[in-house]
């Protein structure tokens, strides 16, 4: 076999090993995954929504839309059945909060009452009076 | 468990054997059984969704009886002789184990680890997986006889298609749970399915080296294996990308049209509908490349008489997809963003094609992160395929890469969405749908190391 190939063929060998390497280097240490962290904390709120209902959403302010996209949708994944839409223009709504003053800021600011505080920053919502 | 195992075992057997039956060469085994995967993950999603616009939702009856069939079908296809050997004239002569097919071995088992490794640090996938995928599964599996709310308009991208979320929640009613392992026994089966499928089309196209070389790239290439354990659908359409191609290049190869091989690879480009939104325009763009590659060298009406018998393989997979889309799906973002003034604008606005371009050479010189410079490389140092580019489908797999990758560019022009957070998010596994494809392509024009010995020794011959 010519140099040239044997250098193609090993190369891309050699390469494909290397690249197997670095993906093992690659691997995040362990961390707690975010799906189980939420199904843990809505896990009560669940149970006291009816399956197939569409309730609210609300949280803290936040200056990042991606972590706002990531709370909404991750309630949504951990509560299917239920549709979370992602306003506060329901019935009942679910408040992902990071404090209970946060909580009550966003609360007055929408004109919401709270209905039940499951803790950990999750609370339960309806419409106060208008 | 048990049922679960045989969720997935029934249906694969009777595809396997059904590939064999078909006449396909299923002495090479990781192709037949990659083809054979991504046939009965297809055909079982399917049904599944009939069944749930049947049953809603389906239950034991349900699950008893798809058994029964497919354990039927796999013993009825079983115990057939085979229909024709389609491929037999072309099959490459056996070639022991060398070094590099212990690498493969080794490639292969790692990247499995690593796989698993991934898996375990995110069991729920990434981003898509959960507010896309799985959730719809979620929905489709507790949803009770209210699995249509997986398509309500206050989730996210309701129209996307159903061969993912269909497939997951089908395995977990197998299962009897909702087991994180479902998604993931999935992505890896599309990720080896793949693997196993360039290896042995390159394999009989080319030579077994060959197809070892391109299963190495592939392997090595690091976005392949991530984003098969982010549990998206980019890989499964990637798969059924490249099963579209290795089939038009296996009837290219023949020298004959052959019915039942276009019409299989005319299925395959369906099933890509059936998984992302891009296999639609995947489909046409096989149309279109079908006729422009074929109508230089054969008849206007031989060329449009293989492409309708590959439409006609699509067809009733589009007709479940077309099902979807005008009854229950809302519309598309993409689609329901774009007005004739809107997209005119976009089209006229040359900044875009500006930033969309950069976007596409940062992204290509980038990507893997070094694939494009091996691949030069080795261009380099092996040369060119001395075979004629037309017998063995290239210039099909080109051209479809060429359209393939123009839908995209357009996408990215006209989109509604801020462009700069469109490219970011998903140009680069947009490449990653078109890889398998590539390297598939790549290992057609490039000599094969015995091509390249034999030219060598050839040109150093001394004149008589």
């Amino acid at each position: 076999m010519s140099n040239r190939i044997a250098i193609a063929t090993g190369g891309l060998a050699a390469f494909s090993v290397y690249m197997m390497v670095q993906a093992y280097r690659t691997v995040p240490p362990q961390g707690q995954s975010l799906v189980a962290y939420y199904e843990t904390r809505m896990a009560n709120v669940k149970k006291s929504l009816a399956p197939h209902e569409v309730v609210g959403f609300l949280m803290d302010e936040t200056q990042d839309p991606g972590e706002a996209r990531t709370r909404h949708e991750m309630t949504q994944y951990v509560l299917v059945p239920v549709v979370v839409a992602n306003d506060a223009e329901r019935p009942l709504v679910i408040g992902d909060f990071r404090g209970p003053d946060l909580g009550a800021k966003r609360r007055l600011e929408k004109k919401l009452v709270l209905v039940e505080d499951f803790g950990d920053g999750v609370q339960l919502l309806r419409p106060g009076e208008r | 468990m048990f049922f679960a195992l045989l969720s997935w075992l029934a249906p694969l057997v009777a595809a396997f054997f059904f590939m064999r039956w078909f006449g396909l060469p299923c002495s090479s085994s990781p192709l037949c059984w990659g083809l054979a995967f991504g046939l009965a993950l297809g055909i079982t999603s399917a049904n599944y969704y009939l069944c749930l616009l049947a049953f809603r939702p389906p239950g034991d009856t349900y699950r008893l009886t798809e058994l029964i069939l497919f354990t039927f079908l796999a013993a009825f296809f079983g115990h057939r002789s085979r229909r024709a050997r389609i491929l037999d004239g072309l099959a490459a002569p056996k070639q022991g184990r060398d070094l590099l097919g212990l690498v493969l071995i080794l490639v292969l088992v790692t990247s499995v680890h690593v796989f698993f490794l991934l898996s375990h640090e995110w069991p729920h996938g990434k981003w898509d997986a959960w507010s896309i995928w799985n959730l719809r599964a979620r929905f489709f599996y507790r949803g009770s006889e209210h699995w249509t709310d997986a398509f309500s308009p206050l989730t996210q991208h309701p129209d996307y298609p159903l061969l993912l979320p269909a497939s997951v929640a089908r395995g977990w009613l197998y299962w009897g749970e909702e087991s994180a392992w479902v998604p993931i026994q999935i992505a890896l089966g599309f990720c080896l399915a793949t693997v196993g499928l360039l290896h042995g089309s390159l394999a009989i196209l080319r030579d077994r080296r060959q197809g070892t070389l391109g299963a190495l790239l592939l392997l090595s290439t690091p976005a392949f294996i991530a984003l098969g354990t982010w549990l998206y659908a980019d890989i499964p359409l990637a798969f059924y990308i490249l099963a579209t191609a290795v089939l038009y290049s296996w009837n290219e190869q023949l020298g004959k049209d052959h019915a039942g091989l276009l019409s299989l690879a005319g299925f395959m480009a369906g099933l890509a509908a059936w998984t992302k939104n891009e296999g639609l325009f995947f489909v046409l763009a096989a149309v279109l490349a079908g006729l422009i590659v074929g109508i230089p060298h054969h008849q206007w009406k031989t060329t449009a008489g293989r492409m309708i018998i590959f439409a006609a393989g699509a067809l009733p997979i589009l007709a479940l997809v077309a099902y979807f889309k005008l009854v229950q799906a809302p519309a598309n973002d993409l689609v329901a963003g774009q007005s004739w003034a809107d997209t005119t604008s976009r089209l006229a606005d040359w900044s875009r094609y500006r930033q969309v371009t950069l976007a596409w050479g940062e992204a290509l010189l980038q990507f893997g992160p070094y694939m494009i410079w091996v691949l030069l490389a080795y261009f380099v140092l092996l040369g060119p395929a001395p075979r004629p580019w037309k017998q063995n489908g290239l210039d099909f797999c080109l051209c479809l890469l060429v359209l393939q990758a123009a839908g995209y560019f357009f996408a990215f022009i006209t989109t509604p969405h801020d462009l700069q957070w469109h490219l970011e998010t998903a140009l680069n596994r947009l490449l990653v749908q078109l890889w398998p494809l590539v390297v598939f392509s790549f290992f057609l024009a490039v000599a094969t190391p015995a091509e390249a010995q034999q030219r060598r020794t050839v040109g150093s011959l001394p004149l008589q």
